[in-house]
């Protein structure tokens, strides 16, 4: 959901030392990713990003 | 063997390393968090005789580089040598630690210059910053239509800008890259956002410079992705969802955006190659928008944007294709 | 310039005729409906014409009204898009290509007692390129067991890793998935109850079942949850067989084969490593047998988002049969249950499949 930045809400700003777009700015709740040990360093990354494989290995019912 | 700077957790580049690996070729890459060290340089016979490099502690000799990638990042060599205090005299310590940075940057500078000169290389750390002030003036001289843009510091020539005939609704995004931060559990960040006149009026007399375009009415989006005078583009279907109006990236996940391959007519196509030699960028994404009396509007560059976005709903393998270019 | 507005179906939603109805596949949204072949015909054509033009050429007003209300539904579904007439051509079709930057794309592996080869056939896998696997345990499964096996795929930058394990009461499933986070999905075999969890952020899939299905006897299913609406999978399925196509598996005695449920081995990996299995003449005799070859597959609208079977056929004399746990038929639309039919009942039993559960 998105909504605009309420500078009041908390956030002591000096609006005049800072863009005129500032009041437009867009606020949206942080998201914690999900996060594991996920070390990898063979491809020189120390967080490989597993990409979702597109297809079923096998079917079993 | 090919050399690559990334970031570590940048995807398109792992995509890449899984082709170059398929294709039995040597990497090295290094991200923007391992530690660089200068080792040496060597000029003898009028020529370039080594030129090494230590990541994390293992030397590379950058002479046996045959190819190179820059993706994203940078060298990380700040702390080399330069630890704890020189001096008691904090003016000397600060001289000193000036004057070792200058020495210092001027031989890294190189390590970046010789790479891009010296070998097959896609893009470059010297020729990535983004300096879109400067490319929307490039962009005006390669004969690319652009939206009126003002770059002001005061209400009055907002007002100006604003109130001339047949301008419509103005938009308002950042000067340089977009920006984030998160305070107290939310993210802010500057995205592609309409100016309505209450916001003008309401607003201060004088501001920071802000950055004020025309909205351009579009048809549909552009994102084109350049590499050595290859062209990929891909349109991008927004305008059917009233939530990613002004920027994409407010994406809506319950009913995504369409995205399809495109291809430039022939004079754009020729416009994006011109503008691309100018700029010195020889790979890049360039954003624009189709209005729906068929111009085309050209927004931005990014030397280092992602691709794979453009890659996979078009199923282009530009993964492929760069593996392939690091790889002749 | 002209001002004429022509539609253009969006070249992300892939066509597929069959020989009842027609199949519009829309990847982007996870989605596939199917058509008449009149409105196929219209779409596929890409003639530039508009809508106006296009019902104004039906016989009657009855046909006029059908044919609106099938551009309503693929406006309503975003399928088509109105477009100048000028920028038409500048839509060009997805080019069908398929690679991965792979020599063996995917793997079963079935693992013993010891698990003995298991570090030598993934190092292997790895240098073939392989991004995704089923580990399959066919013996009892204590949880030290276990770990030492996950250890020993901890590392491996596999895109996916299913694993097939027997049920055991004392094993905690979750807190294992937590730490075994480059799990995709784990099968609890012979498990008390049918139930499915999705665990770490939706990204592992715990499932029980009381079924066995660590035998290869339960594979090969056709079945419309089975369906991939994905541009990769449409494109490999032009080409290439789906299932078979740069797949390897070992099975328990270390014999390579093309799949589990094949009988063909290509040697052992004991004797022979995985890239001298894969050279032999017919390893890959399956991997371009595509659907537009195999019997009754080649008339089903469903044919490119399904995927094949080569190891249980209606006729096992004949390698472009249909597979046999397939109970759709395109030329009536309808699904039946497979496991019923009279007609495949001598070779359920001839495959022995009868004898499972």
């Amino acid at each position: 959901m998105n909504n605009k930045m309420h500078l009041k809400e908390g956030l002591l700003i000096n609006t005049e030392s800072l863009p005129f777009s500032v009041r437009l700015w867009t606020a949206t709740s942080v998201q914690i990713p999900f996060k594991g040990p996920r070390e990898v360093k063979s491809f020189g990354t120390r967080e490989y990003k597993y990409k979702k494989y597109y297809k079923y290995i096998s079917r079993r019912g | 063997m090919v050399l690559i700077l990334s970031e570590h957790q940048d995807a398109s580049t792992v995509e890449v390393l899984k082709w170059l690996n398929h294709f039995g070729i040597t990497w090295i890459r290094i991200n923007e968090d391992d530690e660089v060290r200068f080792d040496c340089l060597e000029f003898a016979g009028n020529q370039l005789a080594g030129l090494v490099i230590t990541i994390n502690g293992k030397p590379l000799n950058l002479v046996e580089v045959k190819s190179y990638w820059y993706r994203r990042g940078w060298l990380h060599y700040g702390a080399q040598y330069i630890s704890g205090k020189i001096s008691n005299h904090s003016l000397v310590n600060e001289n000193m630690h000036q004057y070792l940075q200058e020495e210092l940057d001027n031989v890294m500078e190189f390590v970046h210059r010789y790479l891009q000169s010296e070998k097959q290389c896609i893009n470059s750390y010297l020729s990535a910053k983004n300096n879109k002030t400067y490319y929307h003036y490039v962009a005006s001289k390669a004969g690319f239509d652009l939206p009126d843009t003002l770059i002001a510091t005061q209400k009055k020539d907002l007002e100006r800008f604003s109130d001339e005939s047949g301008r419509g609704s103005l938009i308002t995004k950042s000067i340089n890259e977009m920006f984030s931060f998160t305070h107290d559990g939310k993210c802010y960040r500057n995205l592609t956002n309409e100016v309505r006149q209450s916001d003008i009026q309401e607003g201060n007399k004088v501001f920071y410079p802000t950055l004020f375009q025309t909205y351009v009415e579009k048809f549909f989006e552009l994102r084109v992705f350049y590499i050595l005078g290859e062209i990929y583009s891909m349109a991008i279907f927004s305008q059917l969802n009233a939530k990613t109006q002004f920027d994409f990236r407010n994406y809506d996940h319950e009913y995504s955006n369409r995205n399809v391959p495109f291809i430039l007519p022939a004079s754009i196509a020729q416009k994006v190659k011109v503008f691309m030699a100018e700029i010195d960028l020889n790979c890049g994404s360039l954003d624009m928008i189709v209005t729906a009396d068929g111009r085309f509007v050209f927004l931005e560059v990014n030397p280092v944007g992602q691709f794979g976005m453009v890659s996979n709903p078009c199923n282009y393998y530009l993964e492929k294709r760069i593996a392939e270019i690091l790889s002749q | 310039m002209s001002d004429k507005i022509v539609f253009r179906l969006f070249s992300s939603c892939l066509l597929t005729a069959g020989s009842t109805r027609a199949l519009i596949c829309d990847p982007q949204r996870g989605n596939y409906y199917t058509i008449p072949l009149s409105l196929y015909s219209i779409i596929a054509e890409q003639k530039k014409a508009s809508i106006e033009e296009t019902l104004a050429i039906c016989e009657d007003q009855e046909e006029a009204e059908i044919l609106k209300s099938y551009f309503n539904f693929l406006l309503e579904h975003e399928l088509i898009f109105l477009c100048r007439e000028d920028l038409a051509d500048n839509f060009t079709p997805i080019k069908y290509e398929f690679d991965v930057p792979a020599i063996i794309a995917n793997a079963i592996v079935q693992i013993g007692k010891k698990a003995e080869y298991l570090v030598d056939t993934l190092a292997q896998l790895k240098l073939l390129g392989c991004q995704a696997f089923e580990l399959v345990v066919m013996t009892d499964c204590p949880l030290s067991f276990l770990s030492h096996i996950l250890e020993l795929c901890k590392g491996q930058e596999l895109d996916e890793v299913n694993l097939y394990i027997p049920f055991n009461p004392e094993t905690d499933y979750e807190a294992l998935i937590e730490e075994y986070c480059f799990l995709s999905s784990v099968t609890i075999c012979n498990a008390p109850t049918n139930e499915e969890i999705f665990l770490n952020g939706d990204s592992c899939t715990l499932r029980f079942s009381t079924k066995d299905l660590r035998d290869h006897r339960h594979c090969g299913i056709i079945a419309e949850k089975y369906f991939i609406p994905d541009l990769v999978h449409h494109s490999e399925s032009l080409q290439h067989n789906t299932c078979l196509n740069r797949k390897i598996a070992i099975d328990v005695n270390g014999n390579i084969k093309n799949c589990p449920s094949l009988n063909e081995s290509f040697g052992n990996i004991k004797d022979i490593t995985l890239e001298e299995a894969i050279c032999q003449p017919h390893f890959k005799k399956y991997w371009n047998i595509n659907k537009d070859q195999i019997e009754v597959c080649k008339d089903c609208e469903f044919r490119h988002v399904c995927t094949d079977c080569r190891a249980y056929l209606e006729d096992p004399s004949n390698v472009y049969s249909k597979p046999l746990k397939c109970g759709y038929d395109p030329y009536t639309c309808t699904w039946e249950d497979w496991s019923k039919n009279p007609l495949k009942e001598n070779i359920i039993i001839q495959y022995g499949i009868h004898s499972i559960e």
